[in-house]
């Protein structure tokens, strides 16, 4: 690509029981779509795709009629209900954008926002924008509590700060978000998996409500899915946890060959009785030994966790071409 | 080239069909096999000679003589033009045999119309999607071609001079995107076979572009089933174009990772920036035709490795 050409944007929204919400929302993509051809915006909304994942309600009919009447619709639809992150994964292997925007069908995620999000690409020429709330999103204080607590959480036994930034409001650059899919498996975190590419990452702040929450509606994710979630974040991730056993290991090591030590000039300098015979040195050989144990079980866990990571795709390198980027800095410098 | 000999139940009679393909590469060989597994198929090899056109004129009259003799009953006549040595890459000096030969078989369908006057005639041409329209994405119906390259010049060249060939031809032009797949003829080797190649021969492929390059991959099977049935049914209008495409836009990232996944073994790969071959094409669904059918992408990299794989054994077995 060079950089004059149009910068072309695909957006991907998976449908799972959006049939209240999707005509609004291509309504308003469209909106979008002509708002940027009417400024003479070097950007494109050249195509949406609208991935049924087995979708509960009718949205399958609906869409296919949406992309019958509009030609820059297209629409997958999966065999069987795979999840969001699969039918996300799926929207973006059928990309050809440039840009790949994602977000979710019930109009929590406004599409006029995007153009904020590529001003954020312009000023800062990252590779991946999150949309984050301004406030809470549900506006139910115990799940948006639980919410945040549990992010921090896996920020921690992740080790990776974006883990609280993550959303399904993104901007992705176009072949990092393929090449992403690409690599994705069963068990990957789509953003985890971006992270592996890229930590040129930027967030930008918005309104983002969850109206079927707050209206008391279903919002399609049990906490069962919801957990599903988690535990695919946490697989996904090189566990900080594995070191702390690993650190463990050796710390009991040490503990158990300085406590020998001590024990020896106990022996030999000071005469204290023992209230029991050999009590002391099978603590101690316990304790040597189940720190050995436990240190080559860290070790062997750090092994298998780097060949999942491999076998996972985990790339050595990945090269990127930003060239593009100056059409934007010169049209949000305007 | 081939010639096959075939007839095929149209309503309620029978119709008598001379099938004449030039090029017996990777599409030209599916086709064949297309054809030939429907069964009641004779077909007959001949010699045509890609290079001196003073040996393709002494073949021509071989071609000719079989028209005129053994084509009095014959009710359909087709020429399946699916040749094309010449790369992606090609120069107009490496084009050059192939635009020559091109026109020899169209004079030779000229001669067969005026030999066999009451048998329908119907020319299959093989161009190219990827040629026609390097460089754009979401091709549809408004889009215009604008090759790029000598390669895509010459194969919009070679649909122009179609019309030579007159009304009393029908013409069906074929545009395949990226094609793959495996054909123990085909000199030419795509991204695809010649990863999967070297990969089970241990070699580094070249690899002319970027991994975020995107395409749109076909396999040549898909495009011998298409071209077979479109000789069971009556062309309905003079010219008709056909872009074969699957409509999923696939990076060359998406390949590696799939190429790498089915063999089962790490890639040993180059990229080279020149010849540069990284301008995106893909097609939007809309212009696909209605009866397309294409394997998906990972099916159709596992069934071309066992072809391959099946060839080398066969090879190694009669060493």
């Amino acid at each position: 690509m060079t950089a004059d050409q149009a910068i072309s944007v695909s957006v991907v929204v998976p449908i799972y029981s959006g049939e209240k919400y999707i005509e609004k929302l291509v309504e308003e993509l469209g909106q979008l779509r002509s708002a940027w051809a009417s400024d003479s915006a070097p950007m494109q909304l050249t195509e949406v795709i609208l991935v049924d994942d087995a979708a509960i309600d009718g949205s399958p009919e609906l869409i296919d009629k949406l992309s019958d009447a509009n030609p820059w619709i297209v629409t997958i639809h999966l065999m069987r209900n795979f999840g969001q992150h699969a039918a996300t994964i799926a929207g973006i292997l059928h990309s050809s954008g440039d840009w790949v925007v994602t977000l979710d069908e019930d109009l929590q995620h406004s599409p006029a926002f995007i153009t904020d999000m590529l001003a954020c690409v312009a000023r800062t020429s990252s590779d991946l924008v999150y949309a984050r709330p301004l406030d809470a999103v549900h506006e139910s204080y115990t799940r948006d509590l639980g919410s945040s607590l549990f992010k921090r959480f896996l920020v921690v036994l992740s080790g990776n700060e974006n883990v609280q930034n993550f959303s399904s409001f993104r901007l992705i650059r176009g072949p990092l978000a393929r090449a992403v899919a690409s690599v994705c498996g069963h068990e990957s975190y789509l953003d985890i998996v971006i992270s592996w590419f890229t930590q040129s990452i930027q967030i930008v702040r918005t309104s983002l409500k969850d109206e079927r929450v707050i209206k008391g509606e279903r919002s399609g994710y049990s906490l069962l899915k919801l957990l599903s979630h988690a535990r695919r974040m946490i697989v996904s991730s090189r566990i900080k946890l594995l070191r702390i056993g690993l650190a463990f290991g050796m710390l009991t090591i040490c503990s158990s060959v300085v406590g020998g030590i001590l024990l020896i000039i106990n022996r030999l300098f000071e005469s204290s009785e023992q209230i029991v015979t050999g009590w002391t040195s099978l603590a101690l050989l316990s304790i040597f030994f189940g720190g050995i144990i436990t240190f080559l079980l860290g070790i062997i866990i750090e092994y298998i966790s780097m060949l999942v990571l491999v076998a996972n795709g985990k790339p050595l390198f990945f090269a990127v071409d930003r060239t593009p980027d100056a059409q934007l800095r010169r049209y949000f410098a305007d | 080239m081939i010639v096959l000999r075939t007839d095929h139940r149209l309503a309620e009679q029978t119709e008598s069909r001379m099938i004449l393909l030039f090029g017996r590469g990777l599409i030209g060989d599916n086709i064949v096999m297309a054809l030939q597994s429907m069964g009641n198929t004779r077909s007959n090899e001949l010699p045509y000679d890609w290079q001196s056109k003073a040996a393709r004129a002494v073949c021509g009259e071989k071609i000719l003589a079989q028209l005129r003799t053994g084509c009095s009953d014959v009710d359909r006549i087709d020429f399946i033009w699916a040749a094309g040595r010449a790369g992606f890459g090609a120069s107009e000096a490496e084009l050059a045999p192939e635009m020559s030969a091109f026109e020899d078989v169209l004079d030779l369908a000229l001669k067969s119309m005026d030999a066999n006057p009451d048998a329908l005639h119907v020319f299959h041409h093989t161009s190219s999607a990827g040629g026609l329209f390097e460089g754009q994405r979401l091709v549809n119906s408004d889009s215009v071609p604008s090759p790029k390259r000598p390669y895509g010049v010459c194969k919009l060249e070679q649909e122009r001079m179609l019309s030579r060939l007159g009304d009393n031809c029908r013409t069906l032009i074929y545009r395949p995107s990226s094609v793959y797949g495996y054909s123990v003829r085909s000199r030419r080797t795509g991204i695809i076979s010649a990863l999967i190649n070297d990969n089970l021969n241990r070699r580094m492929t070249r690899v002319f572009g970027n991994s975020d390059t995107i395409r749109d991959y076909i396999l040549a099977t898909d495009i011998g089933r298409f071209v077979s049935a479109r000789l069971q049914t009556h062309p309905s209008g003079l010219t008709t174009v056909y872009t074969l495409a699957s409509g999923k836009p696939t990076s060359l990232y998406e390949v590696l990772c799939t190429v790498r996944s089915v063999t089962g073994q790490p890639l040993m790969l180059r990229y080279d920036p020149r010849p540069n071959n990284s301008d995106d094409i893909t097609f939007d669904r809309s212009i696909l035709p209605d009866d397309w059918d294409t394997i998906d992408l990972g099916t159709g990299i596992r069934l071309t490795l066992l072809q391959m794989r099946s060839a080398f054994a066969e090879r190694a077995y009669y060493e």
